[in-house]
């Protein structure tokens, strides 16, 4: 594990690349809250494993197109072994110098996020077409609950100021949630470019927010789109137009702008140190849209 | 969800969003909404990103492109 995190981390450096690799996340957050970027490696294995079994937990639910060809069944068993992996991960904490004093905190970090993710888990798949209000429920539960474990995680190794973990988780939180935004943008890409019919696309923040904000002559008729599926070229440009005429590029480059501003802020309360608080900014920025000149 | 009822009006009301760029609070107080100053700072920082070089708007379209197989 030690290797592979290196590894991570400086490939990219070495290949003229500068993006910051997220399975490293609870190492820099370590490291900005003044610990050894390496004490946190089996915070970042139990969080990798928990991510990795999640994800193919969560194409069964969805019944999507996995990204590796496993059938349910498989992708099941796969699931529950690296549950396992990850918590003898997390049990190795408890036996190593640097970490000991902090394991019991980050094993209970680790179960009542991943309690609070089922939540938020269930939430999604029984309310198939959310509000905004609920939108924002399943995503705290679910992305911003993921990410704020790694990085309250990793901080907690080297600190047990709760004013400075309450920063670092808020850091995590924030971050979740704009990796939730960006999910969304590419399922829409994946319905603009494909025979994909769109009508996932409920759940997805834009289409929420239009339901929300649209008279309702206009919202029967965007619900009907997305019930009946949109696969045709006509439909899938009159809703980018009505997308488009109705604030929902605004409206999320609002939240996108709320939420890395108070993900940095929440870095600066925290008082994370260089090297690792410029990667954690890094993070950030590289998830903002660029400006579109022309 | 007051945001986005912000949004929405700023998008669909001309008088409204020039009377925003002048006169916020005002012009939210008399449509019953209210906003943060930390969200008019997300908002007013939103309408400059949605904004292109040539003066029109950046599409939802446009958007998504750029997260393409993103993660």
């Amino acid at each position: 594990m030690r290797q592979a995190i290196y590894s991570r981390n400086t490939k990219n450096k070495d290949q003229g690349n500068t993006s910051v690799e997220w399975i490293v996340l609870p190492c820099l957050c370590c490291q900005a809250a003044g610990g050894e970027y390496l004490w946190a490696e089996n915070v970042c294995a139990a969080w990798f494993l928990f991510h990795n079994a999640a994800r193919l937990m969560d194409n069964i639910e969805d019944k999507d197109t996995p990204d590796i060809n496993l059938p349910p069944e498989i992708s099941l068993s796969a699931a529950t072994g690296l549950f396992f992996t990850a918590q003898y991960a997390i049990n190795r904490l408890f036996q190593h110098p640097d970490t000991k004093n902090a394991a019991n905190d980050i094993n209970k970090a680790f179960i009542s996020k991943l309690l609070i993710m089922c939540e938020g888990q269930h939430q999604d798949i029984v309310q198939k077409s959310p509000n905004l209000k609920q939108y924002w429920q399943i995503a705290e539960k679910k992305s911003a609950s993921f990410f704020s474990l790694a990085t309250y995680s990793g901080a907690r190794i080297a600190t047990r100021n709760r004013r400075i973990l309450k920063e670092f988780e808020q850091y995590g939180y924030h971050l979740g949630l704009l990796i939730q935004l960006l999910d969304d943008l590419e399922d829409i890409y994946k319905w603009l470019r494909s025979d994909l019919t769109g009508q996932h696309l409920s759940s997805c923040l834009p289409f929420i927010y239009l339901i929300e904000v649209l008279p309702e002559t206009e919202k029967k008729l965007l619900v009907e789109y997305l019930a009946e599926g949109m696969n045709d070229h006509s439909k899938k440009t009159s809703v980018i137009d009505t997308l488009d005429k109705n604030g929902a590029v605004l409206y999320l480059f609002s939240e996108i702008e709320r939420h890395s501003s108070l993900a940095i802020s929440s870095l600066e309360k925290a008082g994370a140190r260089s090297p690792a608080k410029e990667k954690l900014h890094q993070i950030i920025n590289q998830l903002i849209p660029p400006q579109i000149i022309s | 969800m007051t945001l986005a009822q912000v949004v929405y009006q700023i998008s669909v009301d001309a008088d409204f969003a020039a009377q925003m760029r002048t006169e916020p609070e005002r012009a939210l107080a008399e449509r019953g909404l209210k906003l943060s100053k930390e969200e008019q700072a997300f908002l007013s920082r939103g309408l400059k990103r949605e904004a292109r070089g040539d003066g029109s708007k950046v599409s939802m379209s446009d958007i998504a492109a750029l997260y393409a197989r993103w993660g």
